[in-house]
């Protein structure tokens, strides 16, 4: 084992690639994220994929209004398996998000420097996720309209919600991870914001944007709150991408159904947020900086460590599946045969699939030839973010519908609506992001400033000074 | 009165009748003798000698066809000869041995089924069950209708079952499952032989309440022989495994009123569903129709699940009712984020309709499966007659809301009501829930578990009382009586 001695970490990072490519000064970065939004005229490729994404959510809106019309008899959804599409698709988008947080709040404690170009649009991914997310728990209930008792307020009735019910726990983290997350995005967005301002032509504009960026002049004093209020966020996001995730996979844990009362659930969900996390992230991050010509500044440095971060979350994905087997294995009985059922019973090709696409495919990354190749890349992402999906169904259905009395065993099959929903908010996702790249700057400006040699002026002879 | 005689009473007739019998001597005192032994001496009938017939065997029809199958009518389980078709709990009620609703089929054993290439009649898509239309042809007269494997079905043998077919039955009954009596004429009224049976290829969609009919080496339905229960009592236990009882995290719960229970003896259990249409009845359940049950969303609050055991030609079928078990540490009820499932003081496991919103978390974590959900608005809440129907005494469900067994709660409460009034306890056996109360066998036994006299007591101290699924430390309330069978060691293995 070679450790890394700071001769070694020079060659590192001399022969890596950088984080922003070279020739840019803090104008051109400016410019060039500034442009995208207030000079370029709307291009075409927008106004398609907008209308498509805006179709998808009419589609969606339709759907909840049938269901909400009708009721979630609508869905696949019985007896025995009486959750299925619902919560699949809550538990993968809330997995979504996680990469967001992660990249904005964790790699920030950490000060790894590639964060800053992509960290605006990963958050802005986070929230809108969340927001799909959020959907699905409200709308799955067969009364959706008395949801609302879920949180604790107080009320004629004298009735606290339950508090021992995982659910509970769901409304409270998810609730929190969405306003903590809105709140940390924002705050970041207001330096953008003035600078929006302050480059906008049109009054209307500048009226806008000025409102938005709340006062910001760019002071010392503005700056020294701004770097406080951002690290304390970053701090309280840090433990929310871990807890959420965790407290979500609960719902599954503290049940006694098997394949689902499982201890190893908590870490290896939120690995497994991760995981499809940034594999989102590269399936949004790869197209947009082609077709917005940012190769320079979400440089194949990000693409690498993106696809490195995958492959280590997709490794521990991997020994959750493993241990669960053992597991299942060891303690025999129930255990063993959902273990034998969801691997040979009705539905292995669903595992089999998520064994494929969230194991196999994703080694592919170990080959740096394949890392730097977009195209595989965007296929490996959007394989994992399929397997993702399954592993869902894998946990939720195959657990479900074959638990201790045979007599009540049954089977599930989705139903169009079932689809209509899930495609609804992947298109209502879709729709919130192509708003975002035309309507705010999609990467930190102020930030990729400081990435510039030119920033690190100042810095370096104190930092080396104490050093030696 | 019906003859020409209308002042003559009945008594004067067989005082005559017997004036003619009884001979010389005093009449009235042989009268008198007569009635007071109840019986007249010397009249018994003469014996005869008879001796048993050796040809017999070559004399009976041939129970195997020459050619073609045996064919036997039966009237359907549920609706009867058809008369009854027009009853939407009838029709939705699972038949005994195939839990099918909705259809009558044609019976076939699994081994002649092979014979015909039927072998993969029956599969699944989904949820459904789906099968394939066979033409049966007899006497010259032929119906088309879903063939269905059934386990200890005579071999060369198709069962068909009226009571379906018909075409002007109503609203609920016209035009479902095929007319057997088609094929059925004076020449055979219950049984004939030379049918025969042709595939067609087409399937055909059936609804079944259960898709698995086999234990899979689960300890679920407890059985034994007489003989081996008298020798060693245990063994109804010796495979299972249940946790004590102070084995939570939560803290006991105490009753100093009641504490409900209920015991159900399989060995008694004959599955024949009057409890769940009893519970149906008494409960306001809606009927679903076909489709949502192929759906696996039937509202039965009460199920008889049937297992079978041993050779496919030849098995042992169990018939045990489910309802809620009304669990001690209920698992529903700890994660219901509204509390809409919750413990009472007497120990049942209570639903508030109202407070539900429908998360069906509490279904996923039952692991009896016995919570239904109103997945659509089952009730017809506008229909007049409907209302008529219902029990005042039980809330009507709406959309989006789970249910369940209560152990008919509403009686309860009223027999409490009763006591209240004298002052007293209410006694044993003066609740009866709905499905105890028509059980033909008194397999279904309720009560009150305070009282150390009540039956329930009584039963669950019995060695042969068990836990359904006890290793999982839910601590049912309701618990079975593992059968017992006793056969004739004469006929044992035929």
């Amino acid at each position: 084992m070679s450790t890394i001695t700071p001769e070694r970490q020079q060659t590192l990072t001399t022969t890596d690639y950088p984080v922003i490519a070279p020739g840019h000064n803090f104008i051109t970065v400016t410019e060039k994220i500034a442009n995208i939004v207030l000079a370029r005229r709307t291009p075409f490729g927008w106004l398609v994929g907008t209308a498509i994404a805006f179709t998808m959510v009419m589609m969606l809106l339709y759907t909840i209004g049938y269901l909400v019309l009708t009721g979630v008899g609508i869905w696949g959804n019985n007896i025995p398996v009486a959750w299925a599409f619902d919560i699949i698709n809550f538990v993968w988008w809330i997995g979504i998000g996680h990469a967001g947080t992660l990249i904005s709040a964790i790699l920030l404690l950490f000060r790894q420097d590639w964060r800053t170009s992509i960290n605006r649009a990963a958050e802005a991914m986070t929230l809108f996720a969340v927001a799909c997310a959020g959907l699905f728990p409200l709308l799955h209930v067969g009364r959706p309209w008395l949801a609302y008792w879920l949180f604790p307020y107080p009320n004629t009735m004298g009735m606290w919600p339950q508090f021992r019910s995982p659910l509970m726990w769901d409304v409270f983290a998810v609730s929190t991870y969405g306003t903590v997350s809105l709140l940390f995005w924002y705050t970041g967005l207001i330096p953008d914001l003035a600078t929006m301002r302050d480059q906008a032509r049109h009054p209307l504009v500048k009226k806008l944007y000025g409102v938005l960026a709340m006062g910001w002049r760019g002071s010392a004093r503005h700056w020294h709150r701004y770097e406080t209020v951002y690290l304390i966020l970053a701090g309280l996001s840090t433990p929310l991408v871990l807890s959420v995730h965790t407290i979500v996979s609960f719902d599954f844990a503290v049940s006694l159904i098997p394949g689902w009362h499982t201890t190893i659930f908590p870490p290896y969900f939120v690995a497994g947020a991760i995981y499809s996390g940034f594999a989102m992230v590269l399936t949004l991050l790869i197209p947009i900086r082609k077709f917005y010509g940012l190769e320079d500044l979400i440089t194949l440095r990000h693409m690498h460590q993106m696809a490195k971060v995958m492959l280590a979350t997709g490794l521990i994905v991997a020994y959750g599946y493993l241990m669960e087997a053992f597991i299942g294995w060891y303690a025999s009985g129930y255990e063993w045969f959902m273990m034998r059922n969801r691997a040979l019973g009705p539905y292995a090709w669903a595992y089999w699939m998520l064994i494929l696409c969230n194991i196999v495919i994703p080694q592919l990354l170990w080959s740096k030839r394949v890392r730097e190749n977009m195209l595989l890349l965007f296929l490996v992402s959007i394989v994992v973010n399929t397997g993702m999906w399954l592993e869902r169904f894998v946990i939720i259905v195959t657990s479900l519908y074959r638990d201790f009395l045979p007599s009540s065993w049954g089977m599930y099959s989705p139903r169009l609506w079932d689809f209509t929903m899930f495609f609804g908010t992947i298109g209502f996702f879709l729709f919130l992001m192509f708003i975002f790249i035309r309507l705010l700057p999609m990467i930190s400006i102020f930030e990729v400033r400081t990435l510039l040699p030119q920033a690190k002026v100042h810095t370096e002879p104190e930092g080396a000074a104490a050093h030696d | 009165m019906l003859n020409d005689q209308p002042d003559r009473t009945s008594y004067d007739i067989v005082r005559e009748r017997w004036q003619q019998q009884a001979g010389a001597g005093d009449f009235e005192k042989w009268w008198r003798r007569a009635l007071h032994d109840g019986v007249v001496p010397d009249t018994a009938l003469a014996g005869r000698t008879l001796t048993v017939r050796t040809d017999f065997a070559a004399v009976a029809p041939n129970s195997a066809p020459a050619q073609g199958l045996e064919i036997v009518f039966r009237p359907d389980p549920s609706t009867y000869d058809g008369r009854f078709a027009n009853l939407g709990w009838l029709q939705e009620l699972p038949k005994p041995l195939t839990k099918l609703t909705w259809d009558n089929v044609i019976y076939l054993s699994p081994r002649t089924a092979e014979k015909l290439g039927l072998d993969r009649v029956i599969g699944s898509r989904g949820g459904e069950v789906w099968s394939e239309i066979v033409e049966l042809r007899f006497d010259g007269r032929t119906v088309r209708g879903p063939a269905y494997l059934v386990p200890g079905h005579a071999d060369d043998c198709a069962t068909v079952f009226m009571g379906y077919g018909r075409e002007r039955a109503g609203r609920v009954g016209s035009k479902i499952g095929y007319n057997a009596a088609v094929i059925r004429t004076t020449g055979a009224m219950w049984a004939g032989t030379g049918a025969e049976l042709r595939r067609t290829g087409e399937a055909y969609q059936l609804a079944s309440t259960q898709l698995h009919f086999l234990m899979e080496g689960r300890d679920l339905v407890r059985a034994t022989t007489l003989e081996e229960y008298v020798q060693n009592p245990e063994i109804v236990h010796e495979r299972g495994h249940e946790p004590p009882e102070d084995l939570s995290l939560y803290p006991q719960y105490q009753y100093d009123g009641y504490r409900w229970a209920m015991a159900i003896d399989v060995s008694a259990c004959i599955g024949c569903n009057a409890c769940i249409v009893a519970c149906q009845a008494e409960n306001n359940i809606p009927v679903v129709g076909k489709e949502q049950v192929a759906r696996s969303r039937e509202m039965h609050w009460l199920r008889v699940d049937t297992y079978y055991e041993g050779a496919p030609e030849n098995p042992t079928a169990y018939f045990q009712p489910i309802p809620c078990q009304q669990c001690e540490k209920a698992p529903c009820e700890v994660v219901c984020p509204v509390n809409a499932t919750v413990h009472s003081a007497e120990g049942l496991n209570d639903m508030v309709y109202n407070r539900c919103v429908g998360t069906r978390y509490c279904s996923n974590n039952c692991p009896y499966k016995v919570r239904r959900f109103n997945y659509f608005l089952y009730q017809d809440w506008e229909t007049p007659t409907y209302k008529m129907m219902r029990n005042p005494e039980v809330t009507v469900r709406s959309r989006g809301v789970m249910e369940k067994c209560t152990y008919c709660v509403q009686r309860i409460q009223a027999a409490k009501i009763e006591a209240g009034k004298d002052g007293r306890r209410v006694r044993d056996g003066e609740v009866l829930t709905a499905c105890q109360a028509v059980c033909p066998t008194e397999a279904i036994v309720f009560g009150d578990l305070n009282d150390p006299n009540s039956r329930v007591a009584k039963l669950k101290a019995e060695k042969r009382n068990f836990s359904l699924l006890g290793e999982l430390n839910v601590r049912p309330r309701t618990s079975y009586l593992a059968a017992l069978r006793n056969p004739n060691p004469e006929l044992k293995g035929a």
